[in-house]
């Protein structure tokens, strides 16, 4: 339940908030995904120039 | 706080007889602000406030807050000196020297004060607590800090739930900001008659077009305008389509302090900022002048000084590096931004810069006009600084003489004020814009208006253009 107190929070105020928050929390998991996918995509990478190393020596 | 976990205490309690709740306080009624019969402040906490009490001070927010001087802290007080029944827990906070409001502030103190105030929410939420107000009256400053006062503020935060005092921080802050900024320091102004915030749509219309494109205020300002208006005669949202991702609410308050931190005001040349170097004191005068307002400041031992005219602060200064609680009053917003941008530099403790124009001082304000003290409800101090003052109120503003002079003993107990005569090049200037000689203003008249409030302790002249320092003292009975 919401506990409202004293204050009116304002129908508007809480429509817009609702989604400026939305947006936000999607472009926080779109950043973290991104991060993640570019992790995924630098593993591989690592490995190959790791192993040339290797191979160079 | 064993006082607050505990149940309240069975023997009823007669509330003092000289006990008064504090005007301002009556919105909460989880917690009541109130005068004791000893004079101290007190505040009592309702049950109902409890657990909310509880979180704050085991999440440790309390202390932790309280030792980064962000919140004023609480000693605990007996139970015993509750003002009313219902009250489960007394504590007494911390008074400040001089409590000031909103729209006395100048921009950089009123934005420092927004932060403060989204800082407390984001650190709220960490701990499962909320801010369920945020107006700009539960700030106060001490000094050039910004310091929140209102302890029963916070409360415990349910996850999901959007954060209520968003519109009302918008309201309060964030359009005075933003029309500060964008249109005019001056603007302030508005908070005193707003008092409870700048109505986001006034704000939207007479900000410039150019801010739309700022995608901070589009969001937080006209477009928060628009959906207010348009759902002012809607019901409330269902609570399944308030439902708010907390990660969502968190960047959302982080983007809204990137928006208020974003927003600059630069003090411009007005021509007041720059006054002092215009006055004509040579170098030594001018040191002169200040070892003798030192030396009087010193021989009255004051604890509170209010410059008023302060310009950017310079005899401020001597006063609060004397130890005494120093507000600086001008009227100038620039004067009043680049004193407190200045003081907060050096970390001047003590010196509270103001925006006041005594010919108009603060009025009492709010409901039943005793929510927001006037200035003189907030003395008297123990010294008035009227530094080449008087000829500004007397000449430009009209003020007669012997009214000022009763008004500056009805603010201070002792006054230090300087008296121009009107052939030096100041009066001059301003004498040359009227068409009336205004005969009153002469040295014999000014010593006689302030004869009937004061008992003039010294006189001494400064420079050689015949201006004179006088120090006063308020007489016990005057004539």
């Amino acid at each position: 339940m919401i506990t409202l107190g004293y204050l009116d929070p304002g129908a508007g105020s809480i429509l817009l908030q609702v989604a400026l928050a939305g947006l936000a929390a999607f472009g926080v998991a779109l950043k973290c995904s991104w991060r993640w996918l570019a992790t995924l995509g630098r593993a591989p990478a690592r490995a190959r120039d790791e192993s040339r190393t290797r191979g160079g020596r | 706080m064993p006082s607050l976990l505990e149940p309240p205490a069975a023997a009823p309690h007669p509330p003092g007889p000289a006990a008064r709740r504090d005007p301002a306080s009556f919105r909460d009624p989880e917690g009541r602000v109130y005068r004791g019969a000893d004079g101290r402040l007190y505040r009592q906490l309702h049950q109902s406030f409890a657990p909310h009490r509880r979180r704050l001070v085991e999440s440790g927010l309390e202390n932790a807050l309280v030792e980064e001087g962000l919140l004023v802290p609480h000693e605990p007080a007996p139970l015993a000196l509750r003002l009313t029944d219902e009250a489960v827990a007394v504590l007494q906070p911390r008074e400040l020297p001089f409590l000031s409001y909103p729209y006395e502030w100048c921009f950089g103190e009123l934005q420092a004060a927004a932060l403060l105030t989204l800082d407390l929410q984001l650190r709220a939420l960490e701990a499962g607590l909320t801010l369920k107000d945020a107006s700009a009256f539960n700030v106060s400053f001490e000094g050039t800090r910004p310091v929140f006062l209102d302890l029963t503020s916070f409360e415990t935060w349910e996850p999901g739930t959007p954060w209520v005092a968003y519109g009302q921080f918008c309201r309060h802050f964030l359009a005075p900001l933003a029309l500060m900024a964008h249109v005019d320091p001056r603007l302030s102004d508005l908070l005193a008659v707003h008092l409870d915030g700048v109505p986001l749509d006034l704000a939207s219309r007479a900000l410039p077009l150019r801010t739309r494109l700022r995608p901070g205020l589009l969001a937080h300002l006209h477009l928060h305008a628009a959906l207010v208006r348009r759902a002012a005669a809607a019901p409330a949202p269902a609570a399944r389509a308030r439902r708010i991702a907390p990660r969502g609410l968190v960047a959302l308050i982080e983007g809204l302090r990137r928006t208020v931190a974003g927003l600059r005001w630069r003090p411009a040349d007005t021509g007041w900022a720059e006054y002092e170097d215009a006055l004509p004191y040579t170098r030594d005068e001018a040191a002169a002048k200040e070892r003798l307002v030192a030396r009087w400041l010193e021989r009255l031992d004051a604890r509170s000084v209010w410059d008023l005219g302060a310009n950017t602060g310079r005899f401020s200064r001597l006063a609060a590096a004397r130890g005494a609680a120093t507000v600086a009053f001008d009227l100038d917003p620039a004067c009043v931004e680049r004193c407190w941008r200045s003081a907060r530099a050096e970390a001047i403790p003590n010196l509270l810069p103001l925006r006041l124009d005594l010919a108009a001082p603060s009025p009492a304000l709010g409901w039943a006009h005793e929510e927001r003290r006037s200035l003189e409800g907030r003395g008297p101090a123990g010294v008035a600084l009227a530094l080449a003052l008087v000829h500004h109120l007397s000449i430009t503003r009209n003020v007669p003489l012997p009214d000022l002079a009763r008004y500056l003993a009805r603010i201070a107990r002792a006054a230090i004020v300087e008296f121009v005569p009107r052939e030096d090049p100041q009066p001059a200037r301003l004498l040359a814009a009227r068409s009336d000689p205004c005969a009153g203003y002469t040295e014999e008249r000014f010593r006689a208006a302030f004869a009937g409030p004061f008992e003039l302790l010294a006189s001494e002249p400064v420079g050689g253009g015949g201006r004179v320092l006088h120090l006063l003292e308020r007489r016990k009975d005057p004539s």
